[in-house]
């Protein structure tokens, strides 16, 4: 009875993805798309928007993340590893893909260091809040459940 | 197998009186379903039977086609299938939580949300068992939380 997930399922996850990425990228383009126009690939048509290369290089961007989610947020391959391990293990994945497509794509000059500890320190931030996220739905949704259960425990005592 | 319900005023209690020219298995799976009624379930360990209080398992698993069902202490078989004793024990506070178990819920110490949307209960005796994604949903129902 367990309800499989099937292609169309990973596909919407894909574009769940791709359309937060587009949007995070929308407004980079917006607030530095001028600035970063003759610096970085990424922002080609600076304040316009996003050129047609870049859309498909995120949209591969987006199917790796679904795809590192895949293997290291659910138990098709993995089976017994603690949450913790798991995420480290993505965030390092995701990192580690995005480090290749900076170099393949050159979505930004590859001797500058300031860039890449720019990417560096805005990859951070952006684990230390999804982890936080994360964590803080995770305890509300324990501590909810757990109430449940002893109510419901009560309940049946009465 | 013939079946005859005999209602009368005229009778003080409940009876139920198992006519058979042997005891096969058929004949001991309808008692133990008969003693469910009464909150016992009739299990075996080392070739012993016993009559075990349903209050006290934690737990009942199905195994390579065998039903275990496990106590804080002690692990028992029973000649019952898992749909079996399902039917008989889920007005009980029982719950299905994966095609091979099922859990009695007042044993369930806490609940932690796991991989998948899945459910980690921890019972009272620490031991840690998983609820499918899918059993995790109606578990949420279960407890009020959908």
């Amino acid at each position: 009875m367990e309800e499989k997930k099937t292609i169309f399922n990973y596909i919407s996850q894909i574009f769940a993805t791709y359309g937060i990425i587009v949007l995070i990228f929308i407004v980079f383009s917006i607030v530095i798309g001028d600035v970063a126009k003759g610096y970085s690939s990424l922002f080609v048509m600076g304040k316009a928007g996003l050129s047609t290369p870049i859309l498909c290089e995120l949209l591969l961007l987006a199917v790796m993340i679904t795809l590192a989610q895949i293997v290291f947020l659910t138990d098709r391959w993995i089976v017994n590893m603690s949450m913790i391990i798991r995420n480290v293990l993505l965030f390092l994945a995701v990192m580690v893909v995005m480090v290749i497509m900076i170099i393949a794509f050159k979505w930004f000059p590859l001797d500058d260091m300031t860039a890449w500890i720019g990417f560096i320190i805005s990859y951070v931030i952006s684990i230390i809040i999804s982890a936080l996220v994360t964590r803080l739905r995770e305890r509300t949704e324990n501590s909810k459940m757990q109430e449940a259960l002893d109510k419901y425990i009560r309940k049946d005592n009465n | 197998m013939k079946i005859e319900i005999d209602i009368d005023e005229k009778y003080p209690d409940t009876e139920v009186t198992i006519r058979a020219n042997k005891l096969d298995s058929d004949v001991e799976r309808l008692v133990a379903m008969m003693r469910m009624v009464n909150m016992q379930i009739g299990v075996r360990k080392n070739d012993e039977t016993y009559l075990l209080d349903v209050e006290k398992i934690l737990y009942i698993e199905a195994v390579d086609r065998k039903t275990f069902i496990y106590t804080a202490k002690d692990t028992y078989e029973s000649d019952l299938k898992l749909y079996e004793i399902e039917q008989e024990l889920l007005e009980r506070d029982f719950f299905r939580i994966s095609k091979q178990s099922i859990v009695n819920i007042r044993m369930i110490k806490s609940l932690k949300s796991d991989i998948n949307r899945k459910i980690r209960i921890t019972l009272k005796n620490d031991e840690q068992i998983v609820v499918s994604r899918l059993y995790s949903d109606e578990l949420r129902r279960k407890l009020g939380l959908k």
